[in-house]
């Protein structure tokens, strides 16, 4: 219960923080994509079912707050947060290396699927401006953001889990 | 074993099952734009108090930052505001008698003042698009305050986007700098017609396209671009930019170049919503 709350709360804190507190910051030349970690930090820390609820969550709110399709950033963040599920329990999750490496693929990722089906399918071509103009300063403020919530995150994460065990020995 | 496969099927049937929804409601939302905005009204609402909030924040953050400036600071902003005061008048003196003028050969041209008052509403951007790759904000007015889709934005006199979206205490905003946004324009003197287009490529510079322009048109360097009446969605006359840089296509055919908007996409934060909408208009 607490868990689902605390995930409530996390999720709606973050679309606010992205999508009116850090555009006006206008010095940052560009937002960070919030939604986008928090798919693949509990799609890490937490396995392919939670990646997949999360992920449709953010997913859907990124429609939402948006006027275009609804469904498009849904699909691509329901995929991510289930396939990253697969990952979890393969993967040492304390390295700061993990959210490092995550957020930059995830963001190319994303940066693909929204370059292919919104831009090249109406024939734009300049992946080499759109790259330098809008890929790589969110790349980067995201990563950055990314080593912060996650380490948030996972701290989070281990006392919610300590919380939940001492309850269960409580009942049993 | 059993029970671990058992949970694996369970939540592929969910993907799956999820997948076909979501595929469902892209082709739902393309096809029929608005049939799912109630879904949308009611998910964004549950936004609007915190994102009120964040704008009050930053407003008074604003005026701490106002009221902090010394008194050296704004004795030579008084001297400089006079100064100004003073170039001003002299030019309204003669914007006035330029005014009388163009009164009079208006009153001989039939023409009533048929666009210049608008009624329009004051609006606060609450929020911008999820992601960098569009040009869309969120504006704080809804369909209680008599918003509707198709009514046009202003900031300052220029023309800055359209209403796409309306909802309960919000509406969303695409800016027509954004890169599938057209609007068919003229040029102010000559009246020769051209397409604005928004161009994501040229964005960083603080440019948009301007097409398809006649061969024989004579659109000069910083010429007023302005809204045609031909446009179906965009209100006449409303000033979008200025023309830059043109020169002939390839084809031989027609021209293209640059227009300079006059709105600061980057650093609104209030904007004007006209309340008539081009069908109404007629």
């Amino acid at each position: 219960m607490i868990r689902v709350v605390s995930y409530i709360a996390i999720i709606f804190i973050s679309f606010v923080l992205q999508t009116s507190v850090f555009p006006m910051m206008t010095f940052l030349q560009s937002t960070p994509n919030i939604m986008l970690i928090l798919t693949f930090t509990f799609a890490i820390l937490r396995g392919r079912e939670e990646g997949l609820i999360v992920g449709v969550i953010c997913g859907l709110l990124m429609d939402f707050g948006s006027g275009g399709l609804i469904g498009f950033y849904g699909l691509f963040y329901m995929f991510v947060g289930y396939l990253l599920g697969f990952l979890s329990q393969h993967i040492n999750e304390d390295t700061p290396i993990v959210p490092i490496v995550l957020a930059v693929v995830c963001e190319m990722l994303f940066h693909f699927y929204v370059f292919m089906f919104r831009y090249l399918l109406r024939g734009r071509l300049g992946f080499g401006t759109y790259f330098n103009n809008i890929m790589l300063a969110e790349i980067i403020i995201t990563t950055v953001l990314a080593l912060f919530i996650y380490g948030l995150l996972l701290l989070g994460n281990d006392k919610l889990e300590a919380y939940e065990q001492r309850s269960a020995l409580k009942f049993a | 074993m059993k029970r671990k496969l058992n949970f694996v099927f369970k939540i592929k049937y969910a993907l799956i099952a999820l997948t076909i929804i979501m595929l469902g409601a892209i082709v739902l939302s393309y096809a029929y734009g608005e049939g799912l905005s109630s879904i949308r009204n009611t998910v964004v609402s549950i936004f609007s108090p915190a994102r009120n909030l964040v704008i009050s924040i930053r407003d008074s953050i604003d005026e701490d930052k106002q009221s902090k400036s010394t008194k050296e600071e704004l004795m030579s902003r008084i001297e400089a505001l006079e100064s100004e005061n003073e170039a001003l008048n002299q030019k309204l003196g003669d914007y006035n008698s330029d005014m009388f003028e163009l009164n009079e050969l208006r009153d001989l041209l039939a023409l009533s003042e048929k666009y210049s008052d608008f009624q329009t509403l004051g609006a606060t951007i609450i929020a911008k698009d999820t992601s960098n790759w569009f040009s869309e904000f969120t504006i704080d007015k809804g369909s209680e305050d008599g918003i509707e889709v198709d009514m046009n934005v202003l900031w300052g006199n220029g023309l800055a986007g359209l209403v796409t979206e309306v909802g309960e205490g919000y509406s969303i905003v695409t800016s027509i700098i954004q890169d599938d946004m057209n609007v068919s324009a003229v040029s102010s003197s000559t009246r020769d017609t051209c397409i604005v287009s928004g161009d994501l490529e040229l964005m960083e510079k603080g440019y948009v396209s301007l097409m398809y322009i006649q061969n024989d048109a004579k659109i000069g360097e910083y010429e007023r671009i302005i809204t045609s009446t031909t446009s179906s969605k965009y209100l006449p006359g409303i000033l979008i930019g200025y023309a830059y840089d043109i020169k002939n296509d390839t084809n031989g055919l027609t021209k293209s170049g640059y227009l300079i908007p006059v709105v600061d996409f980057k650093h609104m934060e209030h904007v004007l919503v006209v309340l008539t909408t081009k069908e109404q208009m007629y």
